[in-house]
């Protein structure tokens, strides 16, 4: 089973392997990179690069549930790393919880009087995501993109059993954190 | 048994506590454990609706995610032979459509596309307008002087001139760009920052802020605007004849059609730093936005003039022929910005507006209206999920 990279020869063929990740999980890797980017190109953008360091990467020939949860962690390191990237560019203006990472799914320029709204709306959430702890954050992002507990445990590190213990905490931060958005606690700039 | 656990809890409410029927039970009988399911499933439904609107606006067509596996496979340097359901679909005749092959071939991973990520960054009306104005201007009317002075400033944006397009083809018009060269611009800048005075906005954009008269403001918003300030950028779109040849090739015209003093023009396009002043309801919904900036200028460093760049950017094949001719019909390309209005959802008029000519745009639904003006060298724009009337009551008392 265990096979000898040489980094000379590649496998056999890996690249069925890959068309068949790539196919099944690139759509829902987007989703969820698209909820923490907020922003179509930088999503696909960075799966593409998850599924570049696929290439060649010993954990391909892991089993499904393994390359899945490798993948989701690259994507969230990646899309992490490209928003404090964006924001040490962007601290000499006012709080760091102002936070809001680019957004710009496909259809809303073409509507920028009906996006008003839900710009804020996403403003707001964006906030409030930024005010609980990563692992938190990254948490609730998966529940919400439709992630189970035990893709999420592999994803995060976590045993099975915390998962509901760091979601809960998670949703109850938020919960508190968005509220303070929506009553303009947060307009006060110090 | 004994109470849950709120992790436990929690987990219950997914379907997803290790045993299902005795933690229901238990909840079923105790007042305690209930309380406490019905707060966690509280929590979960408002993070849910809340992280819901950070989804993508659609799915991605299957056909986007074959483009994007071929991009990714030609930058891994595989062997581009097609596996699987797509075989024999993907043997396209010419380069797949919104998938730039990389310049030569090298880069070690996809081309990258953020210079193009449209309005939806900017928060507010007027940001969002004029990013979306940029993929037309860049193709069209391109505008900006150098923040550096580097080059000549070509097109300075006086007035505004409505272009229609079909929303389907916005898509297509960003995607033929990045056919045909590359953009670089600091999107980031985009993201308007808080700012805490109407004083301290002035000093970034540059210009007094007008503010409107406190009694035109519409009934219930709170008179103090939360304000932001998008910073001055520039986006950079440097032309590349190899590219541009495959482009013209996969159309059926010869590569050879490109001009020598084209390859490496580039447009420099400066978006200056735009003040958002948002007015927020008593429910902290955003009735309306002023926006005010500096103008927009461009002009094209190296081998080209913008005229001749326009004139070769307006007459390439696969541009929405409607979109063009509009284009073209704009005598004082020079200094009029193109304002792309998705046809089918926006009425529009000009009018006047501070003594010059603006436009005045209303969604079809009465939901929204707009009013947009330039007058010394500014642009103004008042929008709101309002009626016209009251919008131009603000734009109008705006000093």
């Amino acid at each position: 089973m265990a096979r000898v990279d040489t980094g000379v020869e590649r496998r056999a063929d890996p690249l069925p392997r890959f068309d068949e990740l790539f196919r099944r999980l690139y759509p829902r890797l987007y989703d969820l990179c698209h909820r923490l980017l907020v922003d179509r190109w930088e999503a696909e953008d960075v799966v593409q690069e998850a599924f570049l360091r696929l290439v060649g990467a010993a954990v391909i020939d892991r089993p499904d549930r393994e390359v899945e949860a490798w993948l989701r962690r690259v994507c969230l390191n990646l899309g992490y790393n490209r928003l404090r990237g964006q924001r040490r560019g962007r601290e000499r203006l006012e709080r760091a919880s102002a936070e809001l990472p680019p957004d710009g799914a496909a259809g809303e320029r073409d509507d920028p009087l009906g996006t008003l709204l839900r710009l804020e709306q996403q403003a707001q959430v964006h906030r409030a995501l930024w005010t609980l702890p990563e692992r938190q954050r990254t948490c609730l992002l998966l529940r919400h993109a439709g992630y189970s507990y035990a893709e999420i445990a592999d994803t995060c590190e976590l045993a099975i059993g915390s998962v509901g213990v760091l979601l809960a905490r998670a949703e109850r931060t938020f919960r508190d954190s968005y509220q303070r958005q929506q009553q303009g606690a947060d307009h006060e700039v110090p | 048994m004994k109470c849950l656990e709120e992790g436990e809890l929690r987990a219950w409410i997914d379907g997803e506590a290790a045993d299902q029927a005795a933690a229901g039970a238990h909840v079923d009988g105790c007042a305690t454990c209930r309380a406490a399911a019905q707060e966690l499933r509280g929590n979960a439904e408002l993070a849910a609706g809340a992280i819901g609107v950070l989804a993508p606006a659609a799915a991605l067509p299957p056909a986007q995610v074959e483009a994007a596996r071929e991009r990714v496979v030609a930058a891994a340097r595989w062997p581009a032979t097609v596996t699987g359901p797509a075989a024999g679909a993907a043997e396209p005749a010419g380069p797949p459509a919104a998938v730039p092959r990389p310049g030569a071939g090298l880069a070690p991973r996809p081309a990258r596309r953020r210079g193009w990520v449209p309005a939806g960054r900017a928060r507010g009306w007027l940001a969002a307008a004029v990013t979306g104005v940029l993929a037309l201007a860049l193709v069209a009317t391109p505008a900006g002087r150098g923040a550096a002075s580097s080059f000549l400033a070509q097109f300075r944006s006086q007035r505004f001139a409505v272009v229609t397009f079909e929303p389907s083809q916005a898509g297509d018009l960003a995607a033929t760009l990045r056919q045909l060269g590359t953009v670089h611009g600091d999107l980031q800048g985009m993201e308007p920052e808080p700012v805490a005075t109407p004083a301290a906005a002035s000093r970034l954009v540059g210009f007094p802020l007008s503010l409107p008269d406190d009694a035109a403001l519409p009934a219930g918003v709170d008179p103090s605007p939360r304000i932001q300030v998008s910073p001055a950028r520039q986006l950079r779109f440097t032309l590349d004849a190899a590219r541009v040849g495959r482009y013209l090739e996969a159309h059926g015209r010869a590569a050879s059609e490109v001009p020598a003093g084209l390859d490496g023009a580039t447009l420099v396009v400066s978006v200056p730093a735009a003040a958002l002043l948002q007015y927020v309801a008593a429910d902290g919904t955003p009735r309306l936005v002023i926006g005010q900036s500096r103008e927009l200028t461009a002009g094209v460093q190296g081998g080209a003039t913008l005229e001749s760049l326009r004139e070769f950017l307006l007459d390439l094949p696969g541009l929405p022929p409607q979109t063009v001719r509009q284009l073209r019909a704009i005598g004082d390309w020079r200094d009029t910005l193109p304002l792309p209005v998705p046809a089918d959802r926006i009425d529009w008029r000009s009018t006047t507006i501070h003594g010059v000519q603006g436009l005045q745009l209303g969604d079809r639904n009465g939901l929204g209206s707009a009013l947009i003006w330039q007058r010394d060298g500014r642009i103004y724009g008042v929008a709101g999920l309002l009626r016209q009337a009251p919008v131009r009551r603000v734009a109008e008392s705006l000093t």
